[in-house]
């Protein structure tokens, strides 16, 4: 057993190109692009759509569940252990996050996960996903 | 050894604001590059070799081929201040000269005040 434990989280970088995201954070919803051009899910959010470069990319609510995709425990050299992740969301897209609220041992690629939104140090809310 | 011939500029673009409180940094790379691109008749694919200097957020060129969704053969970020991009120019046409990439992206930028 090897119980998660929260851990101080260090204020993301908010600029006008993703300050709806993490407003919408702020909230307890998580937020993705499309692209009206050629309809790809995107993430992290940008402006223009990193596949066909159109500036017609729109927010989109996702559903907030996904699975693993990858993961890793870090151990050593941290003064919390934590699960980093690949998580693939339903939408199709894949986020980098940490897993939470879970026994770290546990955590298996192909889980399936469900968000939740952890503070940081001054600034907004996080997404980050635990086993559901 | 010269290199005269071997690689030709073939697009340019000036980003027609001034003052772009309403954009991140990495915004606007991806909107100049976007702007020569379409000056040069060319696509996002077409691009397999990109410079750029200390203006670029995270990591440089790696963070900027992630955020443009670029598949490269060719990335260099020399920086020297404002002149980089001059450097930037070299170095690109000697990558071509060389066979390193065929289309090579330059992001000119001079910092923008985000006020």
């Amino acid at each position: 057993m090897n119980p998660s434990q929260d851990r101080k989280i260090p204020a993301p970088a908010v600029n006008p190109e993703n300050q709806p995201y993490f407003d919408a954070a702020a909230e307890g919803k998580l937020l993705i692009k499309k692209c009206i051009s050629c309809g790809e899910f995107h993430h992290y959010p940008r402006a223009l759509c990193p596949f066909c470069f159109s500036d017609q990319t729109e927010w989109r609510d996702a559903k907030g569940t996904g699975s693993i995709y990858t993961h890793s425990v870090l151990r050593r050299g941290v003064p919390v252990p934590y699960c980093i992740a690949y998580v693939t969301l339903d939408e199709g897209v894949n986020v980098l996050t940490n897993i939470v609220d879970c026994d770290l041992d546990a955590v298996k690629i192909g889980m399936k996960v469900r968000v939740v939104f952890k503070p940081t140090d001054g600034g907004p809310p996080v997404p980050m996903f635990t086993p559901v | 050894m010269s290199i005269k011939g071997k690689a030709c500029i073939v697009g340019a673009y000036e980003h027609p604001t001034r003052k772009a409180g309403d954009k991140s940094v990495a915004q606007l790379h991806a909107e100049v590059a976007k702007g020569a691109l379409e000056d040069a008749g060319l696509a996002k694919q077409d691009v397999d070799g990109y410079f750029c200097a200390g203006d670029a957020p995270g990591l440089g060129p790696l963070s900027m081929a992630h955020y443009l969704g670029l598949s490269l053969r060719h990335m260099a970020s020399t920086d020297t201040g404002g002149s980089s991009y001059l450097i930037h120019v070299a170095h690109a046409a000697q990558a071509i000269a060389a066979g390193k990439c065929n289309v090579a992206q330059e992001n000119d930028f001079c910092e923008f005040s985000q006020e």
